[in-house]
């Protein structure tokens, strides 16, 4: 019997060691530029804006000729191994998505000075006491050593002022509320951007809001959302990409009006269509485009790139279903707010 | 008494050993490998293409051995399973499943940085075991709650230690965010640990050991080692004939003292001549090196001292236990408690040597306390074993991304094997029907790995 066992045995292990001695050298040495992109927790498919950000990378490879990939991060101690992973495997653009990942982006920007970075709603500013640029320099990205890095910034409270100014014209209960993710600065310029456009169009608008610390937690967002719907509101504006869905979601069963993040939330969460009354849409696709395209013709340069309504990087989507049903009044105010806040006589109130 | 195999007539049992010894060993092997044949299956019926399964197996070993920093990484992330195998397995042991190391692993991780941003100018030979001991009493009180409440009211700790699992997560949750948050960084973490509390990189050493306190704490680990070493050494059959006892005193202490010295005076010089780590950007860290130590204290826990065979017996045979004058409810208090530090150590580690910043930030979800469940019942709670399958398990885990870059296959392919590992694992009849084997006669004294209520 144990020579039976120890047949089997041996006829594994060679199977085994094939499978790994044998594999085919499994890229031709390519011409291509190899892009790689490192998502946030949320991962590829989060309908939200790690999901735009790969889509924008495709549309750039297919027209301009890269080799992609993405690695999804686990955890937050995940970001600098994948970023290492790409960096190692020699690949030339490293797009990295999220403010959460400004210190291991800048860190791997250091590390690796001959290879392009992006990253997605983080800005860097000289700051005191952080070890990669501090206060005694100028800028981050002309002395500081980030001299490879791009940050594609959005004008977040913009485009939620505007969802404000919707939401304040459509609520009957004069309550609107915000189901928010974490409180960082990219969310923060949504939520106080849309409080602030509620009660622009409605000067005695309730606005509530609830920050809630994770992405990934949709049963939190709605039970949150459900409470403040109990509270009186009925447009519910979902910010904070899965768990914000938990809110649209709350919104969808009970009848009421829902606002979308990101993305054409009609499109890509269509379970909650018949709430969405619109998206607050960053184009982070368009974002990322502009940039490797800005990288194949060899234009692209380190530093702050910032979307907003002037140049159409951030932008309400459209009302598809609800388009009938909103009073041209209301459309005529968001007409308004926007022309205002793209001339500068209005302001979202956000300050940094 | 640790098997029925002493109790057998002399002829037989050596033969019978040979046997339980391929059984121990052997099955876990199949079952690794019918689970890689299993995943290659997989991966060949998705993509229909049996040139992805040699990129993917071939991506997963070169990313877990072969590429720039691989081979450092899969230890970083073997040391954490070590500690929660070895964890889950003392609970195992005992007949207690404690399914809540994830969450003990958390508040070890927050109660280690605590410890290490409230505390500051200690030296780090008194820092580094004052986090280490945060980390762990924060484990073994997580820990020993369903251990409490299992023991007082008879609380099945399945459910206990479950629900403990999302406490802690929101608990982390709000220290991170609120009290110990660092307002000066772009993510959300809390502030970083007092240098002096850091866990040393490997590259760093020669420049730690340049303090004169450093080696000496060094020098003290080292000391330790070799005192139980020697201790077990002359304790042995001729050793202990041999040699009288305040003999072998003397030559115990001894050899802890000469080692010790040596350390304190060699290793600093030698390490400013000839260190072999020198990439600072390699996370590899000595958290691997306590982790091993902590394989080795924890199977002379469970087969060299009252308290582990306490703990084994209540685990094979409770009522024979009590029968026998052991108390129970200690013994899953302390067993509890035991599986709790050790968790809560491996949290420790993992923010303390490997996360960048030396702190805590939001979603740390690592994984690592559910794979660990997998991987104790994949190493039959041995100690060794648990080395042996947490070095796989933090090599599929390092390789997984590279095989997913190389090939396109999900690294979820990963759990899915370790799926699979454990289906063979705690079903080997099937592994013995799938290659034709007969089974070995019974003679392994097992654990159950839960019973019911009470």
């Amino acid at each position: 019997m144990r020579t039976k066992i120890f047949v089997c045995v041996a006829l594994l292990v060679v199977v085994a060691l094939a499978l790994g001695a044998c594999a085919a050298p499994t890229a031709a040495p390519a011409a291509k530029k190899k892009v790689g992109l490192v998502t946030d927790v949320g991962g590829v498919n989060d309908k939200s804006f790690n999901q735009s950000a790969w889509e924008g990378t495709q549309k750039a490879a297919k027209e301009f000729g890269f080799d992609t990939k993405f690695i999804e991060s686990k955890q937050p101690t995940d970001y600098e191994k994948n970023i290492d992973q790409f960096a190692t495997e020699k690949y030339d653009v490293i797009i990295t998505v999220g403010f959460l990942m400004g210190d291991a982006t800048a860190a791997k920007a250091k590390q690796y000075p001959n290879i392009k970075f992006a990253i997605i709603d983080n800005a860097y500013f000289p700051t005191k006491g952080v070890a990669y640029c501090d206060d005694t320099k100028k800028d981050c990205y002309v002395d500081g050593g980030l001299t490879n890095v791009t940050s594609l910034m959005f004008q977040e409270d913009q485009v939620g002022f505007l969802a404000g100014v919707l939401a304040g014209g459509m609520t009957k209960t004069g309550t609107v509320c915000t189901v928010s993710g974490m409180e960082i600065p990219p969310v923060v310029r949504f939520v106080v951007g849309f409080q602030n456009g509620a009660k622009w169009i409605k000067s005695d608008a309730k606005a509530l809001n609830v920050y809630i610390p994770s992405f990934t937690d949709p049963a939190k967002g709605k039970e949150t959302g459900q409470s403040m719907i109990s509270q009186g509101c009925d447009v519910v504006f979902g910010v904070g990409g899965n768990t914000g869905n938990g809110g649209l979601l709350a919104a969808k069963e009970k009848g009421l009006m829902a606002i979308g993040v990101d993305v054409d939330q009609y499109l890509t969460y269509p379970e909650v269509k018949d709430a969405l009354i619109s998206s607050a849409a960053k184009n982070v696709d368009i974002a990322v485009y502009n940039y490797l395209k800005s990288v194949s013709d060899g234009s692209s340069k380190a530093g702050v790139f910032t979307a907003n309504l002037q140049n159409g990087g951030v932008g309400l989507a459209p009302f598809h279903d609800w388009d009938s049903k909103i009073p041209q009044a209301v459309k005529d105010k968001i007409k308004a707010a926007s022309d205002g806040l793209k001339s500068g006589s209005i302001q979202t109130g956000y300050k940094p | 008494m640790s098997s029925l195999v002493e109790e057998r007539a002399p002829q037989t049992a050596g033969r019978a050993a040979r046997l339980a010894m391929l059984d121990a060993l052997g099955m876990p092997l199949l079952a690794i490998l019918l689970a890689f044949v299993g995943g290659a299956l997989i991966i060949w019926a998705t993509s229909g293409d049996f040139g992805t399964v040699l990129a993917a197996y071939e991506g997963m070993i070169s990313g877990a051995f072969i590429k720039t920093r691989g081979f450092s990484e899969t230890l970083v992330a073997t040391t954490p399973y070590i500690f929660l195998g070895l964890g889950l397995a003392i609970g195992f042991k005992a007949g207690l499943f404690n399914i809540g190391a994830e969450g003990q692993f958390y508040i070890g991780a927050i109660s280690a940085v605590w410890a290490g941003i409230v505390f500051t100018g200690l030296p780090a030979i008194l820092h580094l075991p004052i986090v280490m001991l945060a980390g762990a009493l924060g484990g073994a009180l997580w820990a020993g709650i369903p251990g409490f409440l299992k023991a007082r009211t008879g609380a099945h700790e399945v459910i206990t230690t479950m629900m403990m699992n999302y406490i802690a997560f929101r608990l982390t949750e709000f220290l991170v965010s609120v009290p110990l948050r660092d307002t000066l960084s772009s993510a959300v973490q809390t502030l970083r640990v007092s240098p002096n509390a850091e866990l040393w990189s490997l590259w760093q050493i020669p420049q730690r050991l340049s303090d004169r306190l450093n080696a000496l704490a060094v020098a003290i680990f080292f000391a330790a080692l070799a005192l139980a070493l020697a201790r077990w050494f002359v304790a042995r059959g001729d050793m202990a004939t041999r040699l009288t006892l305040s003999r072998r005193r003397v030559v115990v202490g001894g050899t802890g003292l000469a080692v010790g010295a040596l350390a304190f005076f060699g290793l600093p010089a030698l390490t400013q001549v000839w260190w072999p780590f020198s990439d600072q950007y390699d996370r590899l860290h000595i958290g691997i090196v306590i982790a091993l130590a902590a394989a080795a204290a924890v199977w002379w826990l469970m087969y060299k001292t009252t308290l582990g065979f306490e703990m084994r017996t209540v685990g094979a045979n409770p009522s024979a236990a009590r029968y026998a004058g052991i108390n129970i409810s200690r013994n899953i208090l302390i067993t509890m408690a035991l599986s709790g530090a050790l968790a809560g150590i491996a949290g420790t580690i993992e923010v303390l040597g490997v996360s960048i910043c030396r702190c805590l930030p939001l979603f740390f979800s690592s994984g690592y306390g559910f794979d660990s469940i997998a991987l104790a019942l994949l190493a039959k709670n041995n100690p060794i074993g648990i080395v042996g399958g947490a070095f796989l398990f933090g090599a599929m885990r390092n390789g997984a991304d590279l095989m997913e870059l190389n090939s396109g296959v999900s690294k979820y392919v990963i759990s899915l094997i370790q799926g699979l590992v454990l289906l063979f694992v705690a079903a080997p009849s099937m592994v013995r029907y799938l290659l034709r084997m007969r089974a070995a006669r019974k003679i392994e004294e097992e654990a159950p790995l839960t019973r019911g209520w009470g």
